[in-house]
């Protein structure tokens, strides 16, 4: 491939300057970064097949635009490995589908992460972690691909508008992979792609809520401590019409899987248990207006579909250790997008060899 | 022997827009309201409206509600904005 790059290139003393350059210049997250010469991006772009102008992603609102170029550069800076630019590229591509409302997300005081999903044959390719540790450091690809999504935000799409009034620690990172070995359909089949495809899956998405429960034996049991945990006050979710996701580990898995439950009982059955009345919200002080008997029997759903529920197995074999992670907003602001990691896309449309997402539509709740 | 890297960033694109003529007052115009849809975001825009019509003989006010902060007006509901207004305060709420 013949790769013109375009960029201004910096000329400084050593790497060393360049990582201490970067960090006064503001373009870091905090930690330091690769220094991204022209023979590493080039290489990135030469792994995706990318021509450096091609434009990736867009935050209209702001008229900022995301070329295959400046992607690179930002993911070499986070560490990542040639091999793992495909896979920021289909999430780039995923975070600048309309339906996931990037503008909002990313400038929105309640400070949320993009928390991505990878399935198919990827996973073991580039070696993501799925076991122990799965939100947890350690694994270069978790790591790098999940850090290059916040740098590619923070200099290209504005670090300015990043209002977080506390943020949380995925906003460093905030990637893992589904554990694919079990009985259950794994995440990105459910939504729609092939099992031989290897998918991003992208979710606005508050830090990971971790529910534990080590003595239940049955399935209902077991949900009802994470249903407990969906339908928490000072969330999203009361109140809200928002998607979150679940993590299953191992443990809680067997438990579900021996009573032969599916991911769709599971999503059910959540679906129904996670909801609290109207009355309290208004005794938690969410909501100040009297109290009236009538509220006793309102109802606020967690989630208003099983189907806005994201959920996959993943983490160590040991522990009865699970997540609840909460999604932002509103389904009307924001909407987890999956996408195919080597999805050709153009505009509003994204192709892979038989299949073809819809363009999106903005339409009112 | 010197080190050469690529700048990481990028700007919001120019676009060849012009700021539209100032006016002196308010009186006599259409005003719109974009509001971001978020709680009380009416209730601040409906405020200031309130104070400008103290000051200005304020012809009308269209008032238009996105169904996501998210996400920007529509075409369609910019140029319907510009038919009927001269003069548009956009606002959030949180």
């Amino acid at each position: 491939m013949n790769i013109q790059l375009s960029s201004n290139s910096i000329e400084l003393e050593s790497p060393e300057q360049a990582m201490d350059y970067f960090f006064n210049m503001g373009w870091t997250d905090g930690l330091p970064v690769i220094p991204p010469t022209e023979p590493r991006v080039r290489s990135f772009l030469e792994a995706a097949r990318l021509d450096p102008q091609e434009i990736l992603a867009t935050i209209p609102e702001r008229n900022r635009v995301f070329s295959a170029e400046k992607v690179a550069i930002n993911a070499v800076m986070a560490g990542c490995l040639p091999e793992y630019f495909p896979v920021v590229v289909a999430a780039v591509r995923a975070m600048g589908r309309p339906e996931f409302g990037l503008h909002g997300v990313t400038a929105s005081t309640a400070g949320v992460g993009l928390l991505m999903v990878i399935n198919g044959p990827v996973v073991k390719q580039i070696g993501l972690n799925t076991g122990q540790n799965v939100l947890g450091p350690g694994h270069r690809a978790n790591a790098t691909i999940g850090r290059a999504l916040r740098l590619i935000l923070y200099n290209l799409g504005g670090k300015e508008f990043d209002r977080g009034t506390i943020g949380h620690p995925g906003k460093y990172t905030y990637c893992l992979a589904e554990d694919e070995d079990t009985l259950w359909e794994p995440l990105h089949v459910s939504r729609g792609l092939p099992r031989e495809s290897s998918a991003v899956t992208l979710l606005a998405a508050e830090g990971p809520n971790q529910v534990q429960n080590h003595s239940a034996l049955k399935p209902e049991n077991l949900l009802n401590t994470m249903a407990d945990r969906m339908q928490a006050l000072g969330g999203f979710h009361m109140g809200g019409d928002c998607e979150c996701a679940v993590i299953l580990c191992r443990e809680h898995y067997q438990t579900l899987i021996s009573a032969r439950w599916n991911k769709e009982d599971v999503k059910q059955y959540l679906y129904q248990q996670a909801r609290r009345p109207l009355s309290d919200l208004k005794r938690g002080g969410l909501i100040e207006t009297p109290l009236v008997p009538e509220d006793d029997q309102a109802w606020i759903s967690a989630v208003s579909s099983p189907a806005h529920i994201l959920l996959i197995v993943a983490g160590g074999e040991a522990g009865r250790f699970s997540a609840f992670i909460p999604g932002w907003a509103g389904r009307h602001m924001s909407r987890a997008v999956t996408l195919p990691v080597d999805a050709s896309c153009s505009g509003d449309v994204c192709e892979i060899p038989g299949f073809q997402l819809e363009p999106y539509k903005l339409t009112k709740p | 022997m010197k080190f050469y890297v690529l700048d990481p960033t990028e700007g919001p694109v120019k676009t060849g827009f012009e700021l539209a003529v100032r006016r002196g007052t308010l009186d006599g115009l259409d005003i719109g309201v974009i509001d971001n849809g978020k709680r009380n975001s009416d209730t601040m825009l409906y405020k200031i409206v309130e104070l400008l019509k103290k000051r200005f003989a304020i012809a009308s006010m269209v008032h238009l509600k996105k169904p996501s902060a998210s996400h920007g007006i529509t075409e369609d509901q910019a140029r319907d904005l510009a038919l009927k207004t001269q003069f548009v305060i956009a606002g959030i709420g949180d």
